[in-house]
């Protein structure tokens, strides 16, 4: 689990918020390519609030986000997927009415190489439970299913950093373990940069090659996974696990 | 028999003109939540376009026609700019407010500008009656159904497999989540809000010349076409095409059987009587428009 040395996507003093209302105020940290990040935090800290600033949802108020090496504060959503930055946002986040192809199809909107087609077969392989269901209505699918398809919709977009707000949300333990090992398989074979928000954050550690803390829109710690899960004061205060 | 099919074609065309209307209401209000009251004066805008440009400028026919939906088009770029992108994210009582605003000054305009007079729009098709055995039809009725059909079938194509089509839908659906794909949301709101405004046009078009033009022509039309949006399922299009030519079929059946001034109170009781046994319409509440 060795991090790359020039980090794929970099933010550095991020200050972003809501109208009148600042919710990011100064959070820098950096991400290579192949590794998994995962932000903890308590509710209502900003975790939501920092995915969608990477991903352009929201505007970088101060500081700036860097991606290979070039700002792309400016840009916005549509230019930041054509660059490769994708995002499974909190929530059921795919069209019910359509079916599964069309979803994935959806899901690659912005692109126009003719290497779509050939994308979704490799997606169905990968998550066959898709291809039986390739002609139902997503709307039809149970909870765990619609969050596979929607983690496929995001990676029809061939991104290099993938953007994941609680993948584990309501999923059985059995399937949470397997969302958390194909994390892992995408980071490592395909090279992305995953910055995930978990509540299961001692899962997410153990599978994690950073950790980022958020604390009032603020980074109050980072470290790798293992220096995270050994930190007393994280241990009480995140993982509610027994100080060693 | 004869009697019978004149009510008939009668029906259909009251029921596309009512469907032309409630088609731009279900997309707007499907794919952008946005209830627009002044969607029958876009259709009383169209047929006052159709007038000038016959009788002012002296077009033929069958240049003016396609004119008024393209002017109609351009009306919708306008709509968009200056009412649906400054309200699409406030809350609908605003919405609410601007739409019912904007048809009570499009309305009084109209007074002002053209005085309450009816006009009459002609079209040569209106003198060329096809015999058809025991019953006549005017060329002009052929051309309102025809013209109802093949537009109604190149917009259920086009939401269906163009990238814009699907890209509509795709908002309909869930707007947080095209968003997400990389949808371009404002370039679809007006694009839904064209599409809505040329389908007013199309009705002015092909339906002024059989009927007079003047300030309050659309006010029962909008009416009739809310309700067809209502039974059809809030935002469901084809629910509202269909249930448009259902209250068309409606007047003319109860016109024909019972008595002229019963026949609104027949129609809305019809849908009262719907809406008991199905709150969410005939078609369902899904907001859906493939
Ligand atoms: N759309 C919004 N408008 C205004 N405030 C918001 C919005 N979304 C989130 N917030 C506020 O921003 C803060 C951080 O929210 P969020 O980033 O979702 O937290 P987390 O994901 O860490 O639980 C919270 O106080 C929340 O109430
Ligand atoms: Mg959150």
């Amino acid at each position: 689990m060795a991090v790359e040395k020039e980090p794929l996507l970099e933010l550095r003093d991020v200050h972003a918020g809501y109208g009148e209302l600042s919710i990011l105020k100064g959070v820098s940290f950096g991400v290579g390519g192949g590794t998994v990040t995962s932000v903890i935090g308590a509710n209502g800290a900003g975790k939501s609030t920092l995915l969608k600033t990477i991903f352009g949802m929201l505007k970088v108020r101060e500081g700036d986000v860097s991606f290979e090496g070039r700002s792309i504060a400016a840009l916005g959503t549509v230019k930041r997927l054509k660059a490769g930055i994708a995002i499974v946002p909190q929530g059921r986040c795919n069209f019910p009415q359509m079916t599964i192809r069309e979803n994935l199809e959806m899901g690659a909107y912005t692109r126009s190489d003719d290497g779509i087609e050939a994308d979704l077969q490799h997606m169905v392989d990968q998550f066959p439970i898709l291809r039986e269901k390739l002609h139902l209505l997503a709307g039809d699918m149970s909870g765990g299913q619609q969050q596979m398809l929607e983690m496929a919709m995001a990676l029809m977009v061939r991104p290099r950093v993938l953007l994941l707000d609680e993948p584990s949300l309501g999923l059985s333990p059995m399937m949470i373990d397997e969302v958390f090992t194909s994390i892992r398989s995408l980071a490592e074979v395909n090279g992305m940069a995953i910055i995930m928000v978990e509540q299961n954050a001692v899962q997410a550690l153990k599978i994690s090659d950073l950790g980022v803390v958020i604390e009032l829109g603020r980074v109050s710690a980072t470290g790798t996974g293992p220096e995270m899960l050994n930190d007393p004061d994280i241990r009480k205060a995140y993982l509610g696990l027994p100080v060693i | 028999m004869d009697l019978l099919f004149t009510q008939l074609l009668n029906g259909l065309t009251a029921g596309a003109e009512y469907a032309l209307v409630a088609a731009g209401l279900a997309l707007l209000f499907g794919i952008l939540q946005i209830v627009n009251f002044a969607h029958g004066e876009f259709y009383m805008l169209a047929a006052f376009i159709l007038y000038v440009l016959l009788a002012v400028v002296g077009l033929p026919y069958y240049a003016a026609a396609p004119l008024t939906v393209l002017l109609m088009a351009c009306a919708g770029v306008l709509f968009y700019a200056i009412v649906i992108s400054r309200v699409i994210s406030r809350p609908w009582q605003i919405q609410l407010i601007s739409t019912l605003a904007l048809s009570i000054v499009m309305i009084n305009l109209a007074i002002v500008l053209s005085g309450p007079t009816p006009r009459y729009v002609e079209s040569p098709l209106n003198n060329v009656i096809l015999d058809l055995g025991s019953v006549r039809i005017s060329a002009q009725r052929v051309l309102v159904l025809l013209g109802t059909i093949v537009s109604f079938a190149a917009l259920y194509l086009g939401l269906k497999y163009t990238r814009t089509g699907k890209a509509m839908r795709a908002v309909a659906q869930n707007r947080e989540a095209a968003a997400v794909v990389g949808i371009g949301v404002p370039v679809i709101g007006l694009v839904t809000t064209v599409v809505a405004a040329s389908f007013a046009g199309l009705a002015g078009a092909l339906i002024a010349p059989l009927y007079a033009v003047g300030p309050t022509m659309a006010v029962l039309v909008n009416i009739k076409a809310f309700a067809a949006v209502i039974v059809g399922g809030f935002g469901n299009v084809k629910g509202a095409i269909v249930a448009a030519f259902v209250i068309g079929l409606l007047e003319a059946a109860s016109t024909t059987l019972i008595s002229t001034e019963y026949t609104d109170a027949i129609v809305f009781g019809g849908m009262i009587l719907i809406l008991l046994f199905r709150p969410n319409g005939l078609f369902g509440k899904a907001v859906r428009v493939g």
